[in-house]
C-alpha cells in the first residue's frame, strides 16, 4: 500500500508533474485519433473515480481531498477533462468527415427546429438537475468555517480562493509584479484579442481540429495544461512553507527544502567569470537584460523568417507579432519553470532597488 | 372522403371549467395565446413572452444539440439566478460589521431556518466559475468567437473576470481565517502592480519632487482594500461590491450577451 | 421564396417527457431533504426531548404534593364547606336583594364618576385658557372669567362629594356580602392554601402537554419559522466581552438552546445536556454572584458562544474514557476550528482569574487557590516572569554561604537527583533529563555537576556559628519539642507526598534525612536564629533557649538516610576544558575563546565552567548565588499564557494530541519532551529542570497556566473595588506569602496544622472572629512580642521579622474579614453603678467561670484541653461587644469550641438577677471583667520611626 502511495508521491513532483501533463497534452494532440476513443474518454474518468475513491481511505488524502472547498476543484478535474476528450472527440469524427468530402455533423443538422418545446424543455430539465445537484452538494457539505479572522495569526500555508492558486503557483517561479499583474493581464488580454488575432474562417461554427491546429493546440496548452493543472498542483500538493507534498504526504509544518536558488547575474558574474559583481545594477544585470530584450523583441522576429514564415504571411505583420508576444509570454512561464528545476534559476534580471525582476 | 360531421366529445364538467376559465378575460389578458401546440402558437407564444423572447422562434437543429453547446451558457445563467435568490435571503441575516459578520454566518449555519441557503451560494458561486470556464472552453472549441461574434466574445471576456471577482469579494465576507487569509493573500499581489503598486516597479518614478504618489496608503492596493490591510474598510467595500456593484455589471453585460447573440446569428454553425 | 423546409423537432418529446418527469421527482425528493435537513437539527431534537423529560419531572413533583396532603384533612374541609353552602341558603333571598341593590349603586357611581371627570376636563381647559388670555393684561380685566373658572371648580367639589358618598355605599353593600359569604370563602382560601402546590403543577402539566397548535402546527417543517415554541435561548452580557481579535464585543451565550435546566432544579441526576449546574447559589441562579443573566457560561467554560451544535461548540471531555463516549455518540472530534476550546470540567475555575484579577485566594475557588498554591512552591515565577506573582521571595535557600553548610561531595549527590535524598522537597533535577541522559551526555553532566559545585564553594564566604562548640541535648526531648511547638506546620519530617503535605506544609525545606545533610553545629545554630545565617530567610524565631536548640537540633541530627544518586562518569578534566571552550564559543570568536581557556588554571577553568552553567540552567533564580544578583531569568514570560494559540506552541515530534492541555501536560511532565528524535547541539538543548510532577500535580498547574490569561474584561465585570475588599485581598496574599494560613484556619481556608494536632482546642486558633474579637493595638503588640495566652500550649505563636505597614495590612484584613470599622475603635468603660457591678461579681461567681478560665494561677483539677485564657487580660486585649456576643453564644462565632452555652435559648435565662434580663446579666458580668488587671501583657511596642 505504501508503495503505491510513493509512486503517487513522487508522480505528484511538480517537476514530474508539470513535465507529465505536458507529455500527456502533446501526445492526446498528437495522437488524437487514439485520444478520442471512448475506451480512453471513459477509462480516463473511471481511473479517477477510482484514484480518488481509493485515495480516501488514506489520512492525509483525505485531509486535503475532504476539505468542503476543495470539493469543486476536484469536480473541475473530472469535468475539464471529460470535455476536453469530449470536444477532442466530436472535432476528429468532423475531420474524418472533412476528410471524405461528407458535410460536417452540425452541417447535416442545419435545418430549423422550434424552439417550443425542443431548446426550452432541454433548457428546463439541465435546470432542474443542476438544482438537484446544488441542493445535494449544500446538504451533505457543510460550508467551511474555521476561527474567527484573526490578523495576528497567519495560518501556513495561507491560500488564495482556489481559482486563483494558478497565479499563486506562479509566484514560486516570478515576482508577484509578474506573477499577480502583468501575466495575468496578458492572459486577459490574450484571451480578448483572439478573435481579432485569429484570421481563419474555417471552423466557425463546428468541432474541427485539422482545420484549426494551431489555435486549438495553444488554447489548450493554456488552459489546460498551464491554467488547470496549476490550480490543481497549488490546491492539493502545495503544504505549510509552500513547500511541495505528494497527496499521501503528511503536512509536516517543520519539513525544509533547499531553496538555495541563484541569479543569473551571479552565474555569470561570480561563477562564470569569476569577478566581484559589478556596483551599478545597469551593467550587473546587463546579460539578463539583453536576454529579456532578445526574447521579447528579438524570437518574434526571428520566428517570422524561419519557424512561422507561412503565418506571418498569412496573418500579416501586426496580427503576427501581436500573436507572437502574447505566445512567448504565456511560454515564458514553463521556461522560467525549466531554467529553476535545471539551474536554480532565481531572476533573470534581478533589480532589486526598483523593485524590478524577472 | 366523406364529410363525417364531427360529433365533439360531451365535454365533462371538468372541460366545460377549463374552457369556461381560459375564457375568462382576465385568463386571456395573461395568456394570450392558447397552448402552443400548433405551429402558429409555438411562434406567438415565445414572440409575446420577454423570457422566452430571448430564444428565437427557430432554431437550427444542431444549436438544440447538448453536445453542441453543453449547455454552459445557460447553467451559468441558472446560476446565477439562484446565486442571487439566495444572495438576497442571505443579506436578511448578515451584517457587514468586524463585530458582527462572523457570528451571523455560525448563526446562519446553526439556527435561522432554511440556513443551508450558505450552503448553496457558495457551492452556486463555486459552480458557476467551473461553468463559465466551460463554456468560454466550448464557445472557443467551435470556433464561436470568429467574426461576427468577436464583440460578443470579449464582453464574455469580461464577464468571466466579473465572476470570478464576485466569487473574490464574496469569499470574504465570511470574515474567518480561511477568508481574509485568501484575500490577504490575493491583495497582496496588488501591492507589486507596475507603477501604482507600492512594492511594484516603477512605482518611485510617481513622484513630485520628493512627495512620493505611490506609497503603502495609496496604492493600487489601498484602493483595493480601502486600508493598508484587510480590516473594516475592506469587509465593507467587498460587501457592496459583492452585493450591488458587480452583480449590476453582470447584469447589464448579460443583457449585452443575450442580445448580441441574437444579433450575430444565434446558436454559431457551420454556413 | 424557396419552399419553406418544414420545421421538425430535434427530440422525441416523449423521451424528454421521461427524464423530465425523473428529474422533476428527484428536485422534489431533494427539497423534501433539504427542508427535512433544516428540521431535524441537534437542539432542536434536544428541545423536543426536554418537553418530554419536564412533563415526566412535573408529574413526579405532582404525586409527591398529592402525597403530602393528607386526604383526611382536604376530604373535612369539603365536608365543611359543603355544610357553610347549606347554611347559605338560609338567606338566600336576602342575599339577592342585597345583590341587587350593590349592582344598581354601581351604575350610578359609574355615571357620577364619568360626569366628574367630564368636568375636571372642562375645568383644566378653561384655566389654562384663562392663565394663558391674562399673560401681561392688568389686574380685573378678566374677573368675570375667574369667577367662571371657580364656580367650575366648586362644581367640580360638589360631584366629587357625591361620587365619595356612592362609593361608601356601594362598599358597606359589599362588605355585608362578605360577611354572609364569610364561612364558605375562609374555607375556599383554606382548601387552596392546602392544594396550591398541587393545582400549580396541574396547571404547568397541562401547558406542557403537547397541543396541536404549537407543537405540531407551529414547529412543523418549514413552518416553524414563524412563532415556534423551539427556539434559540441565549443571553447577551453587556459587561463581559469577547476578544473577537482586537474588537471587544459584548458575549452572546447560547449554550442554554440545549442546556435547558442549567439554573433549575430538580434535574441533579438527569442524563447531560439536561443536568441542572453544580452548587447553584454561588453559580448560574439569579440571586448568585455568578447570575447567568450577568455572567453567562463561555467566560468561565470557554468554547464558541454562539454556537449550539455539539462539536462546534468545542466541548472537551475531561478523559479518554468520556472521549470515546462522545465519538460514538455525537461524531466529536477535536475542536481544531475554534482557538479557545471549553477547558475540562475540573479545570473550568481557571478563569476566576479574569475577573478576580492576580487574587492569590479566590474564596470557594479550591482548585485554583490550590494551584497558585503549587506554583508558588514549585518557584515557576522565579524563572518564569507572570503577572500577580513579581517580587516574591527566592523559594530555595541561600547559597551565600554554603561552604559553612554543606560539603561538596553531598551537594554533587544532592544535585545530580535531590528527589533521590528526600522525596518531598520542591528542588527540581537539573541534569540527566530525557535528552541527557546518554552515556555521553552522562561524562556532560558530571564536569558541569562539579564545575557547578566548585563555582559555589568558591564563592561562599566565610560564616563562623554563634556558638562554637554547643552542647548536645537530648534527641527524644527534641522529637517532643519538634513535634509541638509547630515546627511540622511548615516543614514535612517523614517521607510524605508532596501533594499530600499540601503547599503550605511544604513551606519551609523537608527535614527528611537532614542528619545526613549537614552538621551539628550549622543545624543548632540555625535553629537558635535562623537569620544570623541567612538575612532574608522567612524561617520565624520561635524563641528557644539554648537546650531546646541543642535537644532540637540533637533530635534533627538523628534523621539520617536518603543514598544520593551515583555519578555515572568519571570526572576528567581535559573533557571539561572541552566543555567549557563550547560555552566560550557561543559567545565570542573561537580563536579569543581558546586564548581565554588557556589562559586559565586547571582550577579556574573549572569555576568559570561553574559560572557558566549556574547561568545557563537559572539556579540564581531559585537561590541567592554571589555574583548572579542581576542576571535576568531563563523562562519564557507566562503572563498571557493561557491565551496563546496552539500555532505559537511547538508539537516537534512529539505524537501527543493536538491541544494546549496536553501540550503543557506532556511539558511538565517531562519538561525535555520536545526535544525527541531531534538533532541538537549541547547547548541547543531544551534546559527546563524535571520536577517529577505526578498526574495531578500537572493537572492543577496547568489550571494555573490556563489561568494566565491576556486582559479582557471590562472594569464592570471585575470584582467591585473597594476598602474592604483591598484590604481582604492584601490580607489574603500576606497570610499566604508568609504561611499564617498553615498554622492558623481563617475565612474558612487553611489551619492545616489543626488536622496534626489531636485535639482542636490545643491547635493554633481560628482567627476568622480575631477583627471583632482583638483590640487592634493589642494585636499589634502581640505580633511584636507574642505572649502565651494559654501557657499551657505547647504550640507557640513565633515572633515574625514583619515591617509594620504589613503588620497594619494584617490588622486590616482581621477588621475586613469580621467587618469591625478598623483599628481606631474606642469604648467607654462601663457604668460604674455599685449593685450593678455587684451583681455582675456574684453572677461571675454563680457561673464559676474560674473553673476553666485562669484568673491568676491555673485551675489544677481541669484537663488540658478545657483551660482557657487569663480573663485579666481582657479589658486590655478584647473588644467590649464582642466579650457580650461570645458570652451570649459562643458557638456562633467558634463553633466546636469548649465554651459552654449558659444562655442556650437566648433570652430565656436560668438567672434570676436584673428579674431574669439575660442581656442585662451579661453586661454585668461584661462589667465585672472590664475591671480585672494585672494579667500578662506583651511588652510596650518600640514604636520604630524607621531611619
Amino acid at each position: 500500500m505504501n508503495a503505491i502511495k510513493e509512486f503517487f508521491n513522487f508522480f505528484a513532483d511538480p517537476r514530474v508533474f508539470f513535465l507529465l501533463t505536458t507529455g500527456a497534452f502533446v501526445f492526446a494532440v498528437w495522437r488524437r485519433d487514439l485520444f478520442v476513443k471512448p475506451s480512453v474518454g471513459y477509462g480516463l474518468q473511471i481511473f479517477l473515480a477510482l484514484f480518488f475513491g481509493l485515495g480516501l481511505l488514506d489520512e492525509n488524502f483525505r485531509l486535503i481531498i475532504g476539505k468542503p472547498d476543495n470539493v469543486p476543484i476536484v469536480g473541475l478535474i473530472f469535468l475539464l477533462l471529460f470535455f476536453t476528450w469530449y470536444s477532442m472527440r466530436q472535432a476528429v469524427l468532423n475531420d474524418q468527415r472533412i476528410a471524405k468530402g461528407e458535410p460536417v455533423e452540425e452541417k447535416v443538422e442545419e435545418d430549423r427546429v422550434w424552439v417550443w418545446p425542443d431548446l426550452v424543455y432541454v433548457e428546463l430539465i439541465c435546470l432542474v438537475l443542476c438544482s438537484v445537484a446544488l441542493i445535494v452538494w449544500s446538504i451533505v457539505l457543510k460550508a467551511p468555517l474555521e476561527q474567527p479572522a484573526n490578523a495576528a495569526a497567519t495560518p501556513n500555508p495561507s491560500k488564495a480562493p482556489w481559482y486563483f492558486l494558478g497565479l499563486q503557483e506562479m509566484l514560486v517561479y516570478f515576482d508577484p509584479w509578474l506573477a499577480g499583474v502583468v501575466l495575468p493581464s496578458l492572459i486577459i488580454v490574450g484571451l480578448m484579442a483572439i478573435p481579432y488575432i485569429d484570421t481563419n474562417p474555417k471552423g466557425n461554427g463546428y468541432y474541427t481540429f485539422k482545420e484549426r491546429k494551431a489555435e486549438i493546440t495553444i488554447f489548450l496548452f493554456g488552459f489546460v495544461v498551464l491554467w488547470s493543472s496549476l490550480i490543481v498542483l497549488g490546491t492539493f500538493l502545495r503544504g505549510p512553507n509552500w513547500n511541495f507534498f505528494g497527496p499521501f504526504e503528511y503536512w509536516d509544518i517543520h519539513k525544509l527544502e533547499a531553496l538555495t536558488n541563484v541569479n543569473l547575474s551571479e552565474y555569470i558574474w561570480l561563477r562564470g567569470l569569476g569577478v566581484g559583481m559589478p556596483s551599478h545594477w545597469l551593467i550587473r544585470e546587463l546579460p539578463g537584460i539583453l536576454i529579456v530584450l532578445f526574447y521579447v523583441f528579438g524570437l518574434p522576429v526571428v520566428f517570422a523568417r524561419t519557424v512561422f514564415k507561412r503565418y506571418y504571411e498569412k496573418l500579416g505583420p501586426t496580427r503576427f507579432y501581436v500573436t507572437a508576444f502574447l505566445f512567448l509570454s504565456m511560454l515564458s512561464l514553463p521556461v522560467k519553470m525549466l531554467a529553476r528545476w535545471l539551474f536554480n534559476l532565481k531572476y533573470v534580471v534581478a533589480i532589486g532597488e526598483l523593485f524590478f525582476n524577472i | 372522403m366523406a364529410d363525417t360531421k364531427t360529433v365533439a366529445p360531451k365535454e365533462g364538467a371538468l372541460e366545460r371549467s377549463w374552457n369556461w376559465l381560459t375564457e375568462t378575460q382576465i385568463w386571456k389578458s395573461v395568456f394570450r395565446h392558447n397552448a402552443p401546440i400548433t405551429d402558429r402558437n409555438r411562434v406567438l407564444v415565445v414572440l409575446s413572452n420577454v423570457f422566452l423572447h430571448l430564444h428565437p422562434v427557430r432554431l437550427r437543429k444542431s444549436g438544440v444539440r447538448l453536445r453542441y453547446t453543453w449547455c454552459m451558457g445557460g447553467l451559468s445563467f441558472f446560476l446565477f439566478l439562484t446565486l442571487t435568490f439566495t444572495g438576497v435571503l442571505l443579506m436578511f441575516y448578515y451584517r457587514p460589521t468586524l463585530e458582527y459578520a462572523y457570528t451571523d454566518i455560525v448563526g446562519l449555519r446553526e439556527h435561522v431556518p432554511l440556513g443551508i441557503m450558505r450552503e448553496m451560494h457558495r457551492w452556486g458561486a463555486h459552480a458557476m466559475v467551473i461553468t463559465v470556464w466551460l463554456h468560454m472552453f466550448r464557445v472557443f472549441m467551435t470556433g464561436s468567437y470568429k467574426p461576427p461574434r468577436e464583440f460578443n466574445w470579449n464582453v464574455g471576456v469580461i464577464m468571466l473576470v466579473l465572476t470570478l471577482l464576485l466569487s473574490f469579494t464574496g469569499y470574504l465576507l465570511p470574515w474567518d481565517q480561511l477568508a481574509i487569509w485568501a484575500i490577504t493573500v490575493g491583495s497582496n499581489m496588488a501591492r507589486a502592480t507596475p507603477f501604482l503598486g507600492y512594492e511594484g516597479p516603477g512605482a518611485s518614478l510617481l513622484a513630485l519632487g520628493d512627495v512620493q504618489l505611490i506609497h503603502a496608503a495609496d496604492d493600487a492596493r489601498f484602493a483595493l482594500l480601502g486600508g493598508t490591510f484587510v480590516g473594516e474598510g475592506a469587509l465593507l467595500r467587498f460587501y457592496v461590491l459583492h452585493c450591488v456593484g458587480l452583480p449590476l455589471a453582470i447584469a447589464v453585460l448579460m443583457a449585452v450577451h443575450f442580445w448580441r447573440v441574437r444579433k450575430d446569428g444565434g446558436i454559431s454553425g457551420p454556413l | 421564396m424557396a419552399d419553406k423546409k418544414a420545421v421538425g423537432h430535434a427530440y422525441n418529446i416523449d423521451f424528454l417527457n421521461v427524464i423530465f418527469a425523473a428529474s422533476s421527482i428527484l428536485l422534489f425528493i431533494s427539497t423534501l431533504w433539504m427542508v427535512w435537513d433544516d428540521y431535524d437539527r441537534e437542539w432542536k431534537n434536544y428541545q423536543r426531548r426536554f418537553v418530554q423529560l419536564e412533563t415526566e419531572v412535573t408529574r413526579v413533583a405532582l404525586e409527591a404534593a398529592n402525597a403530602e396532603i393528607d386526604p383526611a384533612v382536604l376530604e373535612q374541609f369539603g365536608a365543611d364547606r359543603a355544610a357553610a353552602e347549606a347554611a347559605l341558603a338560609g338567606q338566600e333571598e336576602q342575599l339577592t336583594a342585597l345583590e341587587e341593590q350593590e349592582a344598581e349603586v354601581a351604575i350610578q357611581l359609574t355615571v357620577a364618576s364619568q360626569i366628574h371627570q367630564f368636568t375636571k376636563a372642562d375645568y383644566d381647559v378653561d384655566k389654562y385658557a384663562l392663565e394663558v388670555d391674562r399673560e401681561g393684561a392688568e389686574e380685573g380685566a378678566f374677573a368675570e372669567r375667574e369667577a367662571e373658572v371657580e364656580a367650575k371648580y366648586d362644581e367640580w367639589l360638589a360631584l366629587g362629594l357625591e361620587v365619595e358618598r356612592l362609593t361608601a355605599e356601594s362598599d358597606g353593600l359589599r362588605g355585608q356580602i362578605g360577611e354572609i359569604r364569610q364561612g364558605v370563602t375562609d374555607l375556599d382560601d383554606q382548601i387552596r392554601g392546602l392544594t396550591s402546590e398541587t393545582t400549580r403543577l396541574e396547571e404547568r402539566l397541562a401547558d406542557l402537554a403537547p397541543s396541536l397548535i404549537n407543537d405540531y402546527l407551529l414547529n412543523a417543517p418549514l413552518i416553524d419559522f414563524m412563532a415556534p415554541s423551539i427556539t434559540v435561548r441565549q443571553v447577551i452580557l453587556p459587561n463581559i466581552l469577547d476578544d473577537l481579535n482586537f474588537i471587544r464585543v459584548p458575549k452572546m451565550d447560547r449554550c442554554m438552546t440545549c442546556h435547558l435546566a442549567i439554573d433549575r432544579e430538580g434535574y441533579e441526576e438527569y442524563p447531560q445536556p439536561f443536568a441542572t449546574h453544580p452548587n447553584l447559589d454561588t453559580y448560574v441562579s439569579s440571586g448568585s454572584p455568578h447570575a447567568l443573566e450577568t455572567t453567562g457560561c463561555t467566560v468561565c467554560h470557554e468554547g464558541m458562544p454562539q454556537s449550539i451544535s455539539f462539536r462546534d461548540a468545542a466541548h472537551t471531555p475531561t478523559n479518554l474514557d468520556q472521549e470515546h463516549e462522545w465519538v460514538e455518540a455525537y461524531g466529536w472530534e477535536e475542536p481544531h476550528l475554534w482557538d479557545y476550546p471549553m477547558l475540562p470540567s475540573g479545570m473550568a475555575e481557571a478563569s476566576c482569574a479574569k475577573c478576580h484579577v492576580e487574587e492569590v485566594h479566590v474564596p470557594e475557588a479550591g482548585v485554583l487557590n490550590l494551584a497558585y498554591g503549587l506554583y508558588e512552591r514549585a518557584g515557576c515565577y522565579t524563572c518564569h516572569k507572570t503577572a500577580g506573582f513579581e517580587e516574591l521571595r527566592e523559594p530555595g535557600p541561600s547559597l551565600r554561604r554554603v561552604g559553612a553548610k554543606l560539603t561538596p561531595e553531598w551537594v554533587a549527590g544532592w544535585i545530580r537527583d535531590p528527589r533521590a535524598i528526600k522525596q518531598t522537597t520542591w528542588m527540581p533535577r537539573v541534569w540527566y533529563g530525557t535528552n541527557t541522559s546518554t552515556p555521553e551526555d552522562a561524562r556532560r553532566n558530571e564536569v558541569e555537576i562539579d564545575a557547578a559545585v566548585a563555582y559555589l564553594f568558591a564563592s561562599s564566604s566565610d560564616f563562623e556559628f554563634a556558638v562554637q562548640v554547643p552542647r548536645r541535648g537530648d534527641a527524644a526531648e527534641g522529637q517532643r519539642l519538634v513535634e509541638s511547638v509547630g515546627c511540622l506546620a511548615c516543614h514535612v519530617a517523614g517521607d510524605e507526598g508532596r501533594l499530600e503535605a499540601g503547599p503550605r506544609r511544604t513551606f519551609g525545606q523537608a527535614l527528611q534525612n537532614i542528619g545526613s545533610k549537614t552538621t551539628y553545629e550549622w543545624v543548632f545554630d540555625w535553629v537558635r536564629d535562623p537569620q544570623h545565617y541567612s538575612e532574608s530567610t522567612y524561617m520565624p524565631d520561635l524563641r528557644l533557649t539554648d537546650d531546646e536548640a541543642a535537644d532540637v537540633a540533637t533530635y534533627l541530627m538523628s534523621l539520617t538516610g536518603g543514598t544520593p544518586r551515583a555519578a555515572e562518569a568519571t570526572y576528567d578534566q581535559v573533557y571539561a576544558d572541552e566543555v567549557l571552550l563550547d560555552y566560550l564559543k557561543a559567545i565570542v570568536p573561537t580563536a579569543e575563546a581558546e586564548a581565554t581557556v588557556a589562559g586559565l588554571s586547571a582550577e579556574e577553568r573549572t569555576i568559570e565552567l561553574g559560572e557558566r552553567v549556574i547561568g545557563r540552567y537559572g539556579c540564581f533564580s531559585c537561590h541567592d548565588i554571589p555574583g548572579f544578583e542581576e542576571t535576568q531569568p531563563i523562562g519564557t514570560e507566562l503572563s498571557e499564557e493561557g491565551t496563546k494559540l496552539i500555532s505559537q506552541l511547538d508539537f516537534a515530534h512529539v505524537e501527543i494530541p493536538h491541544t494546549k492541555i496536553d501540550w503543557f501536560e506532556n511539558k511538565l511532565l517531562d519538561p525535555r519532551i520536545y526535544d525527541e528524535n531531534r538533532v541538537l547541539q549541547p547547548l541547543e538543548k531544551l534546559r527546563m529542570p524535571d520536577y517529577g510532577f505526578s498526574e495531578e500535580e500537572t493537572h492543577l498547574l496547568v489550571t494555573a497556566i490556563m489561568s494566565f490569561q491576556r486582559e479582557v474584561q471590562p472594569t464592570a465585570a471585575l470584582v467591585p473595588g473597594s476598602a474592604r475588599q483591598e484590604a481582604l485581598r492584601a490580607g489574603r496574599t500576606l497570610t499566604r506569602r508568609r504561611n499564617c494560613v498553615a498554622c492558623h484556619e481563617i475565612e474558612n481556608d487553611g489551619g492545616d496544622y489543626v488536622t496534626l494536632v489531636d485535639d482542636p482546642s490545643l491547635a493554633p486558633p481560628l482567627l476568622t472572629p480575631q477583627g471583632a474579637k482583638v483590640k487592634p493595638d493589642w494585636n499589634y503588640a502581640f505580633f511584636k512580642d507574642p505572649i502565651a495566652i494559654r501557657p499551657w500550649l505547647d504550640v507557640r505563636m513565633p515572633t515574625f521579622d514583619l515591617e509594620d505597614e504589613q503588620w497594619n495590612e494584617l490588622l486590616g484584613y482581621f477588621a475586613a474579614v469580621s467587618e469591625s470599622i478598623g483599628p481606631f475603635r474606642a469604648h467607654t468603660v462601663a457604668s460604674a453603678r455599685g449593685e450593678f457591678m455587684a451583681t455582675g461579681e456574684e453572677l461571675f461567681d454563680l457561673l464559676r467561670c474560674q473553673q476553666c478560665h485562669v484568673l491568676d494561677e491555673i485551675p489544677p483539677d481541669q484537663p488540658t484541653e478545657n483551660l482557657a485564657p487569663d480573663l485579666r487580660m481582657t479589658p486590655e486585649r478584647l473588644q467590649a461587644d464582642w466579650v457580650i456576643d461570645w458570652i451570649r453564644i459562643p458557638q456562633t462565632i467558634q463553633p466546636g469550641t469548649r465554651m459552654p452555652a449558659f444562655w442556650p435559648n437566648y433570652p430565656e435565662t436560668f438567672y434570676q438577677q436584673f428579674d431574669q434580663n439575660a442581656e442585662e446579666q451579661i453586661r454585668s458580668i461584661r462589667d465585672h471583667m472590664l475591671t480585672f488587671s494585672g494579667g500578662p501583657r506583651p511588652a510596650e511596642p518600640v514604636v520604630n520611626v524607621g531611619d
